[in-house]
């Protein structure tokens, strides 16, 4: 064998070798990956990428959603370029239509809502927690959920008229059993050794318990429940508004469709989505806050 | 003198637990209670602590009747810890004082001081969750600890935490129950540990769980205030033991002896 041949032959081993090495840095690569707080710099490289790919994405839907509006009746199916001139012309016109119907469609999520919360938190941990609660309320918590929201609105009508109030009452009562119903669990959940430490510590059953163990330990699943809810509270909002008291959002809609003003309708449901998509968000970001120990505890038990 | 005295005919949910239980611990007593599995010796320190009623007989902690872990001045440190996933180091050793009346920033100076107590100093913030399980456990004795109870009980303190972890956290528990010279009360289920830790241990039949036989260990037991001196002591315990000297191999027997003889035959 001559020292050439060696030499090549060791050369091709060392690239092996250094490939090897690579596929290993990958794998470990891979293995870190999983850890995303440790390596920010591949998270920022697949967040871009994801994106990435999201716009492109969009940018097709958009193209596509232009060419075969443009084939259609404009009445009928508004292009994309009519619905953001029709956008911009409903936020700066002189009544500024778009942004003050947002704003009283926000009032009425958040009037109906808070109160949802309110109340809503406390009977589902009783319920939870109480076996004549439970047995007296649960059926009915169950019964009303049921109830596709819509066929209330004839009866609000009838109670309480066409007016803010059976609005705000339609969001309350969308939003209400889901944020109950989650607290129910919640409160169902505590462990059982918990309650027993509670107690160990001088906290018997009392105010001290409820306040220290049994309302934090099912906070994970309250603030569950109000991320649902806070989607039922839009949903039901713009019904409200739709069906019932027409205002707002809703107003827009309805109007616009009677008008066959297509960009005007796709305006509006545009901005529903963006409100329902911020809000729902907006508790995310406290329930990821909550939830940081409840996830963490998940993996140790 | 501080007397811890239990004599119930335990009788819950119709399965005889407990038959005729009496035992007396005395201040500044470490002893343990030893026994298999089932026996009920853990219902029985939760009886001590108020937390499970008895049938019959009473604990008395001081010449006070027990009825209720509020009335108790007892503390458990329990097997899984239990602590409070939402709160911080600090604030799980503060919730021990919460029901006791005592002023937020003096609270929080007391928890602060046990937490350095326990050697967890500069992880006041720190969750549960970001603990291991010693660290935990001891936030768990720190908690205990800072109520000032007449006796602290533990409840297999070190069986959830991991074999390479557990050694020095007995050391490090039994440091400090010497340092704060309290009363305590173990219950394991481990020779070794219960003649490691105790004064005095108290074995257990099988259910219904009775007092088959109470041992005094005679091993050296330090008696000063300083931390090493403390260790050293420890540490010539843990060899007497390790080594099956004299002392220790005559108990040890007994003591296996105690616990297979509970064990059923068929497992």
């Amino acid at each position: 064998m001559t020292s050439r041949k060696v030499h090549l032959r060791k050369s091709r081993e060392r690239k092996r070798r250094a490939k090897l090495l690579e596929h290993q840095k990958e794998e470990n690569d891979l293995i870190q990956d999983s850890n995303p707080e440790k390596k920010p710099h591949t998270l920022k490289t697949v967040f871009v990428n994801k994106w990435a790919v999201r716009i492109y994405a969009f940018l097709i839907f958009v193209i596509i959603w232009q060419i075969v509006g443009q084939t259609q009746n404009a009445l009928i199916f508004a292009p994309p370029v009519a619905v953001a001139q029709r956008f911009v012309q409903l936020s700066t016109d002189p009544g500024l239509t778009l942004p003050s119907a947002t704003l009283l469609t926000i009032q009425t999520v958040i009037v109906g809502f808070v109160p949802a919360v309110i109340v809503g938190v406390p009977i589902g941990i009783l319920v939870g927690r109480s076996r004549t609660a439970e047995y007296s309320l649960d059926p009915y918590i169950n019964l009303i959920y049921a109830i596709p929201i819509i066929t209330l609105i004839p009866l609000f009508i009838v109670w309480f008229g066409s007016n803010m109030l059976s609005s705000y009452f339609l969001v309350f009562i969308a939003s209400i059993f889901p944020v109950t119903i989650n607290s129910i669990s919640g409160a169902k959940n505590v462990r059982a050794s918990l309650l027993e430490t509670g107690r160990s510590f001088g906290f018997g059953g009392g105010a001290g318990l409820w306040r220290r163990i049994i309302f934090p330990a099912s906070m994970p699943y309250i603030m569950a429940g109000l991320r649902i809810g806070a989607g039922h509270a839009v949903i039901g909002a713009i019904l409200a508004e739709i069906f019932m008291y027409t205002v707002g959002l809703g107003l827009l809609i309805e109007d616009g469709a009677s008008r066959f003003d297509t960009a005007e309708v796709i305006s509006a449901v545009i901005v529903t989505i963006v409100l329902g998509v911020l809000l729902t968000e907006f508790v995310k970001y406290f329930e990821r806050r909550v939830s940081v120990w409840s996830t963490a505890e998940s993996y140790t038990e | 003198m501080n007397k811890a005295y239990v004599a119930p005919g335990s009788n819950r949910v119709r399965i005889e637990i407990l038959r005729d239980v009496s035992m007396s611990v005395n201040e500044g007593e470490i002893v343990s209670m030893i026994g298999p599995t089932g026996c009920g010796k853990t219902t029985l320190l939760r009886i001590i602590d108020g937390l499970v009623p008895l049938d019959s007989g009473e604990v008395l902690v001081n010449d006070k009747i027990v009825k209720d872990p509020k009335d108790s001045s007892c503390a458990l440190v329990f097997q899984r810890f239990n602590l409070l996933p939402w709160r911080n180091a600090l604030k799980n050793v503060e919730f021990g004082l919460e029901s006791k009346k005592v002023e937020a920033k003096e609270r929080q100076e007391q928890a602060r001081h046990y937490l350095k107590l326990v050697g967890l100093e500069g992880y006041e913030r720190y969750y549960p969750h970001q603990l291991s399980g010693g660290m935990q456990q001891r936030v768990g004795l720190a908690r205990a600890i800072a109520t000032k109870p007449e006796v602290v009980l533990l409840d297999e303190p070190f069986s959830s935490v991991d074999l390479l972890r557990r050694e020095s956290l007995q050391y490090e528990v039994l440091k400090i129950l010497l340092k704060t010279k309290e009363t305590a009360i173990f219950v394991t289920h481990n020779v070794e540990e219960a003649i490691f830790l105790s004064d005095k241990i108290i074995s257990f039949s099988t259910r219904p769980g009775r007092v088959k036989a109470v041992y005094d260990v005679n091993l050296p037991r330090p008696n000063v205030a300083d931390d090493e001196a403390i260790v050293r002591t420890l540490r010539e315990r843990k060899n007497l033991i390790d080594s099956r000297s004299e002392e220790t191999y005559k108990l040890i027997l007994d003591l296996k002896n105690d616990l297979s003889e509970g064990t059923p035959p068929q497992e």
